[in-house]
């Protein structure tokens, strides 16, 4: 595991390796990594994304607050997230601050529309649904003033920009050499162009 | 030594099978409503046990109502000493024909126990406890003929529980309720692998149905009630 610091060292160093003469500005290469970092966690997950719960950051006492104009409780995502290929997206895991029988399960929007009416809405409440979008998170007709007053917790996966610069990374193992190859390729090809 | 619980919620069983088949729980709603309707079907064509009962007092108009958790029709029965004693469905009873109240000017509601004649030429099998028909579309139904003022509906029930209070499900049915919903997620999602779980779910049925049959003792005590010590010629 690497700081955040060493990743983009290693990286900077590689460019004035490969290419002395020219000059890249460090925000240019952050940015680079950045999107070789969710490159890298999408090939690693995209077949089984339970996996992801390793590279999930904790975020506890999030507010639950109802969207009066939509008539619906949300939470503001504390942070950015990562973009995955389901319906969870970064938001891994949302539970409730202290042990207890509530489940938080993520939906589509289609069905957050169509629980109101099913049989499964009217027999199972105590499963929250809630539908991630991308700077917030909304949760479907079980959630109850009670719940909402008590916060929430989330694993949220995050971007590269996301982590500080003493913060280690967990790369997925065996992903590391490909981690800065990826982020070199990203900056080559700009420069091709 | 504590033993697991020989019941499980309707939300353990869903729990249990996305662990199985190693889902994420965003299809946790959509397996939650194929186990409602499986649970269902089992208990409606594969399960015993499973029948309800509610006595009702008879309506001025002669009904009785379906319960709203009603599924489908056992009996409409009196207690004569301590034994159910059950009423004739007659279709041809003539209830109300404007869909309100019975029109007796119109003969509507009339007791159809009674025979015109008391003699010989008078047929048997009459019911003197009362007749019934099931009035489907207004969830009612309609009693005729009797003394009582109370009867007991036997019904089935979905067996699913509002939000509020938790649903059970007998440890013995789950593996059939599992294969229900392997079947159904493929019949929807999958169509080339329905037949091999439809397969599989019929396996598990007929499993749970050898659990459920009447034991060797059941059966002997049925051939001993028709039987008496009397000469058979």
């Amino acid at each position: 595991m690497a700081t955040k610091q060493q990743i983009i060292d290693t990286v900077y160093q590689d460019l004035r390796r490969a290419k002395p003469h020219m000059r890249y500005p460090r925000m240019l290469v952050e940015h680079n990594i950045a999107k070789a970092w969710n490159q890298i966690l999408y090939d690693a997950f995209r077949k089984d994304l339970s996996f992801l719960g390793f590279y999930a950051k904790l975020y506890e006492g999030i507010a639950v607050t109802l969207d009066a104009s939509q008539n619906v409780y949300i939470s503001n995502l504390p942070v950015a997230i990562v973009q995955l290929p389901d319906k969870s997206a970064g938001v891994r895991r949302i539970s409730p601050p202290t042990t207890s029988g509530l489940v938080f399960a993520p939906i589509s929007e289609d069905l957050m529309e169509l629980k109101t009416n099913l049989e499964v809405g009217l027999v199972e409440n105590n499963t929250i649904g809630y539908v991630v979008r991308y700077d917030r998170v909304e949760y479907d007709s079980s959630m109850t003033v009670a719940i909402a007053a008590a916060n929430v917790k989330m694993s949220l996966v995050v971007p590269f920009d996301v982590y500080t610069r003493n913060e280690n990374l967990p790369i997925p193992s065996g992903k590391d050499k490909d981690l800065v190859a990826i982020a070199l390729q990203f900056m080559l090809i700009q420069e091709q162009q | 030594m504590p033993e697991t619980s020989g019941l499980k919620t309707l939300k353990q069983v869903v729990e249990e099978f996305l662990l199985k088949l190693k889902k994420p729980k965003d299809e946790y709603f959509r397996f939650f409503q194929f186990a409602i309707d499986g649970l269902r079907l089992l208990r409606v064509l594969h399960m015993k046990g499973t029948a309800k009962w509610d006595k009702q007092t008879i309506s001025a108009n002669g009904t009785i109502a379906m319960p709203q958790d009603y599924v489908s029709f056992i009996g409409v029965v009196v207690i004569i000493e301590g034994q159910f004693w059950y009423l004739t469905e007659k279709e041809r009873l003539a209830i109300t024909t404007t869909g309100g109240s019975i029109d007796p000017t119109a003969g509507e509601g009339a007791d159809v126990r009674d025979v015109y004649y008391s003699g010989y030429p008078d047929s048997g099998g009459i019911n003197r406890e009362g007749y019934f028909k099931i009035d489907e579309p207004n969830r009612r139904i309609w009693i005729n003929s009797t003394d009582r003022t109370e009867v007991t509906l036997l019904y089935m029930s979905s067996g699913v529980n509002l939000s509020g209070t938790e649903t059970y499900v007998p440890v013995r049915a789950v593996d059939a309720l599992h294969k229900y919903i392997l079947s159904e997620d493929a019949i929807f999602t999958n169509p080339n692998m329905a037949s091999f779980y439809a397969l599989e779910k019929t396996k598990a049925i007929d499993i749970l149905k050898y659990i459920e049959a009447p034991s060797a003792i059941e059966f002997r005590d049925v051939l001993y009630e028709i039987m008496n010590p009397l000469a058979l010629r």
